[in-house]
């Protein structure tokens, strides 16, 4: 009978918020983060290979190099950002 | 040559010894000589729960210390031919044996039986890493919870940290209601996130707290719904190709007849997408 009324709440809007779907991108969210952390080598290889990438096109200095994953809120959302900071101090050739 | 298979999920409470109960007498009852091993050391359960409790003389760690040979530690289970327990010791602490001395057993009770399945304490330290150390395989029991679902994704990336890649899910007591409901995560949200080789879904089930109380393993009871759902498990870890029951296929409330109507069963994806990740 409870399942019912619950039912009826949820079809009219009362009681919208599902619970399970708050659940999977709150979790989604929390194990990126965890994943990071929690991996030795992860940011430093993915620094690495960031910068490969980048000096493909661009001089960059070894030092300048800041590459991080934050938290950060868009649209009302809660989401997980790739954030690279890299000055460049010369283009390679003309493209 | 034996497969030694791991059961563990991080959390404590997920049902690991009881899965590791069920999944030892199943793989028995199939004709399979099977060691189960408990590593919970200082917190013996797994003797209780299979109801072998009055029959320990000596335990893992007298093994592993040289006090007696394991032929003599290992019980035998008079119920169900080819069921061997070597329970945990309850005195000694979990330093008491390193992930190397649990690999040699592992390599010699290999030798005599066709499978050896560990539990696995809770946690991440000294009794995860013995309990992980011989094991060709693992056996991730996570329940459809944030807590619980967090923590294995913990315990698969220090498994592929130690180069085991070969992780099996059983996601356990799964309200079925609650998924229809949707306030759960259902078997398909589980495996979104864990992404492994799903081999079973255990409904909540008030059975197996009677079996547990009796020490019967409720998979030894076939009229069982929770029965069927436990041998269709060892089927599959035994290399079987076996079709997925939906928990709801035992009873289905009205609402989940009218759900399953319009189409809204949130289990059928979950099934293709198993079929999906087996293929790819």
């Amino acid at each position: 009978m409870l399942q019912i009324i619950n039912k009826l709440k949820k079809s009219f809007g009362q009681d919208n918020i599902e619970s399970r779907q708050v659940a999977k991108e709150r979790l989604q969210l929390v194990l990126t983060h965890d994943r990071i952390s929690t991996s030795n080598n992860f940011i430093e290889k993915f620094k690495a290979d960031i910068k490969n990438a980048v000096l493909e096109y661009v001089e960059i200095s070894d030092n300048d190099i800041d590459v991080r994953i934050e938290k950060s809120e868009e649209n009302g959302a809660i989401i997980s950002k790739l954030v690279a900071n890299i000055p460049i101090k010369n283009i390679k050739g003309r493209i | 040559m034996g497969e030694v298979i791991v059961i563990t999920s991080g959390k404590g409470g997920v049902g690991k010894t009881t899965t590791t109960a069920n999944l030892a007498t199943g793989l028995a009852l199939a004709g399979k000589k099977v060691a189960a091993l408990d590593l919970d050391i200082g917190l013996r359960n797994l003797d209780i729960v299979l109801g072998l409790e009055n029959k320990i003389v000596y335990d893992l760690v007298d093994v592993v210390r040289g006090n007696c040979d394991y032929n003599k530690a290992l019980i035998k289970d008079k119920r169900y031919e080819g069921l061997y327990l070597l329970p945990s010791s309850q005195i000694k602490d979990k330093t008491s044996v390193s992930p190397e001395e649990i690999k040699q057993l592992c390599n010699v009770l290999r030798k005599q039986f066709d499978y050896i399945l560990i539990d696995c304490p809770a946690g991440i330290e000294q009794g995860f890493k013995n309990a992980i150390a011989g094991a060709d395989k693992s056996i991730i029991v996570s329940t459809p919870e944030v807590s619980s679902v967090r923590d294995s994704d913990r315990v698969i990336g220090l498994l592929e940290a130690e180069g085991k890649t070969d992780n099996m899910l059983i996601i356990n007591r799964y309200n079925v209601k609650l998924v229809n409901n949707r306030d759960m995560l259902s078997a398909e949200d589980v495996n979104d996130i864990l992404m492994l080789d799903l081999i079973g879904i255990v409904p909540d089930d008030e059975g197996i707290i009677k079996s547990s109380n009796k020490g019967e393993p409720i998979i030894s009871d076939n009229k069982l719904f929770i029965s069927k759902i436990y041998q269709n498990i060892v089927r599959r870890i035994m290399g079987e190709d076996v079709d997925f029951i939906s928990p709801e296929e035992e009873k289905l409330s009205i609402i989940g007849k009218l759900k399953r109507l319009l189409e809204i069963n949130p289990l059928k994806k979950g099934r293709n997408y198993v079929t999906n990740n087996k293929q790819a």
